[in-house]
C-alpha cells in the first residue's frame, strides 16, 4: 500500500511537472512587443528550443508582437497576458515557406502534441491588410495567385489564423482570436481538442469562418463567443476514410454572415455522435443550424437542443444531397429539441461590415427545410418543442409555386446545399421532402404578417407523425398542411 | 365663295357641338356594372357607334364593368364617374392585339392591352373612376396555362419563372394616335406596362394616378417615340420604371415632351430614358418631380442603341430614399455606331440614398445584384470613342450612406482601369460592379460643369467623393463635400 502511495505521488510530480514546465518570458529572448519589430525568427527559434527540451510556457507580457507565420511544436504553450497581442504581419512574404508558397496559416502545427494557447491576450491576423496586399501583388504581377477568383475579385490563397493538422491534445483557453485573412481556428484530423472561454472575432475578409473542425474527434468547445463573416462553428469532412466523432459544443454565442452551426459543406467522411446545446445565435444571415451531407458522408446520432436564435435568416436546414462520391451518404437519427428562432423580413446582417451574398432570383421568405433526394431519404428526424417566428408577406407576384405544381421545386441533387438552393418554396413553415421517419412534436409556427402559402408541405415523406403542431395567428390545421405521396399521421 | 365659308364654319361648329354634347350612358348599351358580366362586346359596340356618329362621350356611372380588350376609336371619350371601375378580365382569352402596319426593330414588349388604339384621333379617358387591369390574377392564369400546356409561351422565362411580357396585356397600348387626353383617372394593376403610347402626338396626361404593382415589367407611363407630350400632376407608384421614355424606331424619336409636377415611387427608376434607344430623345423638359422609395435611379438617361439624346432639361427634383441620384450612360448595345448624349442640364436636384434597399416595404421589389459592392455613386459615363458631351449639373445636393468597406469590394485608385467598360451591356448604375468613388464617377465625358454641388456622406468612406477618368473641359465651381481630402481624383490617359 505504501508503495502504491509513493508511486502515486511520483506520478503526480511527473504530471505536475508536465503542467508547469519551465516558463520563458519572450522579452528575454530578443522578442520585442513594439508592434514594429518582426519577431518571426527569434520566436520560432525559441519555440524550437523549448519544444526540444520537452516543452514549456512562453509568456508574452503586454505588447504587440509582430510576426510572420510560426510553426508551433509539441509541448508549447503560448501564454498571452492581458494586453499582449500576437500580431500577424500584413506582408505576404512573411508567410512564405521554403518553396515560396504561402503557409497554410499564421499559427501552424502539424503532428504535434500538447499545444496550448492560453491567457487573456489576443491573436490578431490583420487579415484585411494581408488579404489586400496579396490581392495587390497578384494585380501588379509580382506574385500571381493561380487560384484568383475573378468573379469575386479576390485571391484564393490566404493564410488562416490557426491551422492544426494531425495534432493531439490541444487546448485553447481564454484568448481572443481575430481578423484572419481566411478561416479562423482550423483543425484537421486532430483529436482531444478543448476550446474554452475563447472569443473568435473573424470579420476581416471572405471565408472568415469562426472555428472549423475537419475530421476531428473528441472535441469539446464551450463557453465561446464567435462572431464570423462566414460560418460560425463548422464541422467538415474532407477525407472519406476519416470521421468527425464525439464532439460536444455547448454554451456558445454565435453571430455569422453565413450559418451559425454547420455540418458541411465538405462531407466526404462521417459525422457521428455530435451534441450541440445551449447556443445563442443572433444577426445571422443564413441558418441557425445547417446539417448537410452532399459528398457521400454519413451523418448519424446528432443531438441538438436549447438553441435560441434571434434575427436569423433560417432556423433549420437539413440536407442529404449527392454532389460528390460514388453514392449518396446518409443523414440518420437527428434530434432537434427546444429551438426558438425569429426570422426577419430583411437581411439579418445589414449592420455588419461584411455581409452575406444575395441570391439573384425573386423569392418570398424561406421556410425551414428538411430535404433528401429521391434515391436517398433522410431518416429518423425528431423535432420537438420548436417555435419559429416567420415574417410572412409572401406575394404571388414576387414568386409562386402553386400547390398543384409541387414538382416544380427542383431536386438539385448535385448542387451546393443552402436553404435558398431550391428557389421559391411552396410553404412558409417547413418544407420536407424525401424523409423517412419524421416526428414533429409540440411545434409552434408563428406568422408576423400574412402569407398565402400553407405552413407545412410534405412531399414523399414516409412514416411521419405530427403531434400538437399549432399555427399562429390560429389557422385551420387542414389548410395548413399539404401532402404529396406522403404518409403522415396528424394528431 | 362666301357661302362656302359660312358652311365650313357651321360644319366645324356642329362637329364641336356634337363632340362636346353627345353623351351616351353605358347602361343604354346594355353594359352592366355588376363586376361579373363580361361587357367587352357591348362596350366595343358603343364605342364604334359613337365614333361612327362623329364621336362623343361614353359615360360609366358607378359600378364595376368587367371587360376584355377594347379598341378606342376616333372622337370617343370614355368617362368613368367616381365609383366606376373598368375591370380587366383575368381570362387571357379575352385579350387580343391589333394588326400593326409597321413593327419596331425590337419587339420585346407586349402589344396586348386592355385598352387598344391604332391611328385614332381625338380620344380621351376622363373622370374620377378607375381602370383596373386585374394584372396579377391575369398574369398567374397566363402562367398556369403555360404550365398545363394549354397555351404555351415560346419565350417563357424559366430563370424568373414567369411568362414573357409579350404574353401579358398592358393596361393601355395606343399606337400612332393623335390628340389623346387622359385626365383624372386612377389606372392600376396591369399584367405588364401600364400606359404605353407608341408614336403618338399631342398627348396630354393630367392629374392621373397610376398604381402599377401587380406583376413584372409594371412600368407606370411609357412614351415611345412620341411628340408634343405633356404629363403633369400625375402620381405614379410602379413596380418597374415610373415614367419611361423609349425609342424603338430608328427613324423616329421622342420630341418636345414636358413632364412636370409629378410624384413617383418605383422599384426601378423614377424617370428613365431608355433602355430601348434607337431613334432618340430631343427637347425634353422635366420639372418639379418628387421621387420616393425608389430602388434604382431618380433620373436615368441612357442611349445604348444608337439614339441621339439632345437638349434635356431636368430641374427641381427631390428624391428621398432612392438608390441612386443620377445615371447618364452612352453605351453601344446595338446599332451600327454609338448614339450621342449632349446638352443635358440638371439643376436643383436633391437626393438621399439609403444604405438598405429603398423598396423593402413594397410587395414587388427590384432584383438584387449577385456581386459584392459598396454603395454606388451617381455616374456619367460614355465609352472609348464616344463621350457624353456638355453636361451641366448645378445646385445639386446628394446625401450618400457611406459605410464602404475594403473587405466587401475594393477598386484601388491605382487600378481605375479595372472598372470594366461594359460597352454592350444593359445600362444600369450597378453595371460596372464596384466603383472607386462614392459621390460621382465620371468617365469618357467632354464638357462637364459642376456648379454648387454638395456631396454628403452619412458615415465613413475610404473612397474619394469624385473620380474623373478621361474627362475633359471640366469646370468645378463651388463643389463641396463633408469628407476629408483628397476627394477629387482625376485620371487621364
Amino acid at each position: 500500500m505504501k508503495h502504491f502511495i509513493l508511486l502515486f505521488f511520483c506520478l503526480h510530480c511527473v504530471f505536475a511537472a508536465g503542467n508547469h514546465l519551465q516558463d520563458w518570458n519572450v522579452t528575454e529572448h530578443n522578442i520585442v512587443g513594439d508592434g514594429q519589430t518582426l519577431n518571426t525568427v527569434p520566436l520560432q527559434s525559441l519555440i524550437n528550443r523549448v519544444s526540444a527540451k520537452g516543452g514549456g510556457r512562453l509568456i508574452f507580457p503586454i505588447g504587440n508582437y509582430l510576426c510572420g507565420s510560426l510553426q508551433l511544436k509539441s509541448g508549447i504553450e503560448l501564454y498571452l497576458e492581458e494586453g499582449a497581442v500576437l500580431l500577424g504581419s500584413t506582408n505576404p512574404y512573411h508567410y512564405a515557406n521554403e518553396k515560396g508558397k504561402l503557409e497554410e496559416a499564421f499559427l501552424v502545427a502539424s503532428e504535434a502534441t500538447g499545444i496550448r494557447i492560453t491567457g487573456a491576450g489576443t491573436v490578431d491576423g490583420q487579415g484585411l491588410g494581408l488579404a489586400l496586399t496579396i490581392d495587390s501583388l497578384h494585380h501588379t504581377g509580382e506574385w500571381i495567385d493561380s487560384t484568383y477568383n475573378y468573379r469575386r475579385m479576390r485571391p484564393g490563397n490566404r493564410p488562416k489564423l490557426c491551422c492544426f493538422t494531425h495534432c493531439n491534445d490541444v487546448r485553447f483557453e481564454g484568448v481572443t482570436f481575430r481578423n484572419s485573412a481566411g478561416w479562423g481556428l482550423s483543425f484537421h484530423e486532430s483529436s482531444h481538442i478543448s476550446i474554452h472561454n475563447v472569443t473568435v472575432s473573424n470579420r476581416a475578409y471572405w471565408n472568415n469562418d469562426g472555428i472549423d473542425l475537419t475530421d476531428c474527434s473528441d472535441v469539446h468547445i464551450w463557453e465561446c463567443d464567435v462572431d464570423a463573416a462566414d460560418d460560425g462553428i463548422c464541422l467538415k469532412s474532407e477525407n472519406k476514410h476519416a470521421d468527425n466523432r464525439n464532439i460536444s459544443i455547448n454554451d456558445c454565442t454565435v453571430i455569422s454572415s453565413a450559418s451559425a452551426i454547420k455540418f458541411g459543406t465538405s462531407s466526404w467522411g462521417n459525422f457521428r455522435d455530435v451534441t450541440i446545446s445551449r447556443i445563442q445565435v443572433k444577426d445571422t444571415f443564413r441558418s441557425a443550424i445547417a446539417i448537410e451531407s452532399v459528398d457521400g458522408g454519413n451523418i448519424e446520432n446528432i443531438q441538438i437542443f436549447d438553441i435560441f436564435a434571434t434575427n436569423t435568416g433560417n432556423a433549420l436546414f437539413i440536407r442529404l444531397g449527392h454532389r460528390n462520391g460514388d453514392k449518396a451518404g446518409s443523414v440518420k437519427n437527428v434530434t432537434v429539441k427546444n429551438l426558438w428562432c425569429e426570422v426577419p423580413f430583411g437581411r439579418p446582417d445589414i449592420a455588419y461590415d461584411l455581409r452575406g451574398p444575395e441570391v439573384n432570383y425573386f423569392h418570398n421568405p424561406f421556410p425551414c427545410v428538411i430535404s433528401g433526394i429521391p434515391e436517398a431519404m433522410i431518416q429518423e428526424v425528431l423535432l420537438e418543442d420548436i417555435e419559429v417566428v416567420f415574417p410572412g408577406r409572401a406575394s404571388k407576384g414576387m414568386a409562386y409555386i402553386p400547390i398543384s405544381r409541387l414538382q416544380a421545386v427542383p431536386e438539385k441533387t448535385d448542387e451546393y446545399p443552402e436553404f435558398t438552393m431550391f428557389g421559391e418554396l411552396p410553404s412558409w413553415g417547413f418544407y420536407t421532402r424525401h424523409v423517412e421517419g419524421l416526428q414533429m412534436k409540440n411545434i409552434r409556427l408563428i406568422l408576423k404578417e400574412d402569407d398565402h402559402r400553407p405552413s407545412l408541405v410534405f412531399d414523399n415523406v414516409k412514416q411521419a407523425s405530427v403531434r400538437s403542431v399549432r399555427f399562429y395567428p390560429i389557422k385551420p390545421t387542414k389548410d395548413q398542411i399539404v401532402m404529396k405521396e406522403s404518409d403522415v399521421c396528424i394528431e | 365663295m362666301k357661302r362656302r365659308w359660312i358652311w365650313a364654319i357651321v360644319c366645324s361648329l356642329m362637329t364641336t357641338y356634337c363632340m362636346s354634347q353627345k353623351v351616351e350612358n353605358a347602361a343604354n348599351f346594355g353594359i352592366i356594372g355588376d363586376g361579373a358580366t363580361l361587357n367587352t362586346e357591348k362596350i366595343q359596340r358603343a364605342i364604334d357607334r359613337l365614333s361612327r356618329q362623329g364621336g362623343g362621350r361614353l359615360l360609366f356611372p358607378p359600378g364595376i364593368y368587367l371587360t376584355g380588350s377594347i379598341v378606342m376609336k376616333d372622337g370617343v371619350e370614355l368617362h368613368l364617374e367616381r365609383g366606376a371601375t373598368l375591370l380587366g378580365s383575368d381570362n387571357p382569352y379575352h385579350y387580343f392585339k391589333l394588326e400593326q402596319k409597321e413593327t419596331a426593330l425590337r419587339n420585346d414588349n407586349s402589344q396586348l392591352a386592355l385598352l387598344l388604339a391604332d391611328h385614332a384621333k381625338q380620344i380621351a379617358l376622363t373622370g374620377e373612376g378607375t381602370v383596373d387591369g386585374n394584372g396579377r390574377a391575369l398574369a398567374l392564369h397566363i402562367d398556369s396555362l403555360h404550365h398545363t400546356g394549354e397555351r404555351t409561351d415560346p419565350h417563357y422565362n424559366y430563370k424568373r419563372m414567369r411568362p414573357n411580357e409579350t404574353m401579358r396585356p398592358k393596361l393601355f397600348y395606343f399606337t400612332s394616335c393623335s390628340r389623346i387626353e387622359v385626365k383624372g383617372l386612377t389606372l392600376m394593376n396591369s399584367a405588364a406596362w401600364g400606359l404605353s403610347f407608341d408614336r403618338c402626338t399631342h398627348l396630354t396626361l393630367e392629374g392621373v394616378r397610376v398604381v402599377n404593382r401587380a406583376y413584372w415589367n409594371n412600368d407606370g407611363i411609357d412614351l415611345t417615340d412620341c411628340k408634343q407630350v405633356k404629363v403633369s400632376r400625375c402620381d405614379i407608384d410602379s413596380a418597374d420604371d415610373g415614367i419611361c421614355l423609349k425609342s424603338y424606331h430608328a427613324d423616329s424619336c421622342n420630341d418636345s415632351i414636358t413632364i412636370s409636377d409629378c410624384t413617383i415611387c418605383s422599384s426601378a427608376s423614377g424617370i428613365k430614358f431608355g433602355t430601348a434607344s434607337q431613334g432618340g430623345f430631343k427637347h425634353i423638359d422635366i420639372r418639379r418631380i418628387r421621387v420616393r422609395d425608389t430602388f434604382r435611379s431618380a433620373v436615368a438617361i441612357e442611349s445604348v442603341d444608337g439614339g441621339v439624346i439632345e437638349d434635356i432639361h431636368v430641374s427641381d427634383i427631390i428624391a428621398t430614399r432612392t438608390g441612386n441620384a443620377l445615371f447618364i450612360r452612352l453605351g453601344h448595345r446595338s446599332g451600327e455606331r454609338p448614339g450621342s448624349i449632349r446638352r443635358v442640364r440638371i439643376s436643383r436636384l436633391w437626393c438621399e440614398v439609403p444604405f438598405d434597399r429603398p423598396d423593402i416595404n413594397s410587395d414587388m421589389r427590384g432584383p438584387e445584384v449577385n456581386f459584392f459592392h459598396n454603395p454606388f455613386p451617381s455616374s456619367i459615363t460614355g465609352i472609348p470613342g464616344a463621350a457624353v458631351e456638355d453636361v451641366c449639373l448645378e445646385d445639386i445636393e446628394i446625401v450618400c450612406p457611406g459605410r464602404s468597406s475594403k473587405g466587401m469590394a475594393y477598386i484601388p485608385l491605382s487600378r481605375l482601369h479595372q472598372v470594366p467598360e461594359q460597352e454592350k451591356e444593359y445600362p444600369e448604375y450597378t453595371m460596372f460592379g464596384e466603383l472607386p468613388s462614392w459621390g460621382f464617377y465620371v468617365r469618357h465625358v467632354r464638357g462637364l460643369q459642376l456648379k454648387r454641388v454638395r456631396l454628403f456622406t452619412r458615415e465613413e468612406e475610404f473612397r474619394p467623393a469624385i473620380v474623373l477618368d478621361d474627362a475633359h473641359d471640366v469646370t468645378l465651381e463651388n463643389v463641396e463635400s463633408n469628407f476629408q481630402e483628397p476627394w477629387i481624383v482625376r485620371h487621364e490617359e
